[in-house]
């Protein structure tokens, strides 16, 4: 049974990969989305350090794509388990499918994080100059965001077909 | 500023005076040096070298840790740029950002969702984006709330600073 056609050895390594996968890509994105809009932030509060309040959305938002790879990564990392624990029946299957769980919530993640960097970073300089640009700002930030709420709905559902 | 050396003598007075002299080549000697400053804020003549003696060097500066420099004339203000209210509304979204997600997640993965792990993760990633809108909400409500008050305030006492 251990090392069956179906549930090879190296099987495991897939599933620890599509976690990895998940958390580097997604906090690559979320650190790129938190120290560009930072940097953005620090620009901004030298001038009117009253609107740092409503810019610091852009870094809430970049920890929300942390919070999704963390969500995946903890979902995956309950499929696993040593082999003498029940992990030798963990299939091929379930670990090219957790590897593309993880690889899709961590680069959609690494997707949305770079483009609330630049939105940030861009959107808060604008938004000192004309308030106006607010709701537009914030609007373009939940787009981008929702780029990474799709690789985590697409990572829970191929997570539901480990169970059947 | 280097007018009140003649009423307090910090122990780097003397070391302000000195280079003063060195500026000024003047033969004076060190304690008459204040009775000279505090006769040149009367005489305009002698206005031009008061200007060049005043020209603040490193040692003009006041000194952070001497205690004439917490004098009430001076005073300096350390209320918080920050009002402690906003710091806490911000830790609270903090925390709530990393306890909220992942807390819901454990807390209904057993009990409200029998097992359905995808379910609590789904219930996760809303949780996430709740705290998201509360606090946009709470930054727009801030940006209101500071708009009104200082409407109100000006108001009050006409045209005030920002």
């Amino acid at each position: 049974m251990a090392d069956s056609e179906l549930s090879p050895k190296f099987a495991p390594f897939f599933g620890m990969a599509g976690i990895a996968a998940a958390m580097i890509f997604g906090s690559m994105g979320a650190a790129y989305g938190t120290a560009k809009a930072g940097i953005g932030i620090a620009g901004v509060g030298t001038f009117r350090p009253d609107l740092i309040m409503k810019c610091l959305i852009p870094v809430v938002m970049s920890g929300i794509i942390a919070v999704y790879a963390l969500v995946i990564s903890v979902l995956i990392a309950q499929d696993l388990a040593p082999p003498d624990a029940g992990g030798a029946n963990y299939s091929l299957f379930n670990g090219f499918m957790h590897l593309a769980c993880g690889l899709s919530v961590g680069l959609t993640g690494l997707a949305a994080g770079y483009c609330i960097g630049v939105v940030g970073d861009k959107g808060v300089r604008s938004y000192m100059q004309q308030s106006r640009v607010f709701v537009g700002m914030v609007l373009i930030l939940i787009f981008g965001e929702v780029l990474g709420l799709y690789g985590l709905i697409v990572g829970l559902i191929l997570n539901t077909k480990s169970k059947g | 500023m280097p007018i009140k050396h003649g009423l307090t003598y910090p122990i780097r007075t003397s070391l302000t005076l000195t280079t003063n002299i060195i500026k000024q080549a003047s033969p004076l000697t060190i304690p008459y040096h204040h009775i000279l400053q505090s006769k040149s804020q009367r005489s305009p003549k002698m206005a031009t070298r008061r200007i060049i003696s005043q020209e603040k060097t490193l040692l003009d500066q006041p000194d952070p840790n001497s205690p004439s420099s917490s004098s009430p004339a001076q005073k300096s203000n350390i209320t918080p740029a920050v009002p402690s209210a906003v710091i806490f509304k911000l830790l609270a979204f903090t925390l709530a950002m990393m306890v909220v997600p992942i807390g819901s997640y454990f807390a209904t993965v057993n009990t409200l969702f029998k097992g359905n792990s995808t379910y609590a993760g789904g219930l996760a990633a809303i949780m996430a984006n709740v705290v998201l809108i509360g606090y946009v909400l709470v930054a727009m409500a801030e940006d209101q709330s500071d708009r009104l008050e200082e409407e109100k305030k000006q108001k009050h006492e006409g045209k005030k600073d920002r």
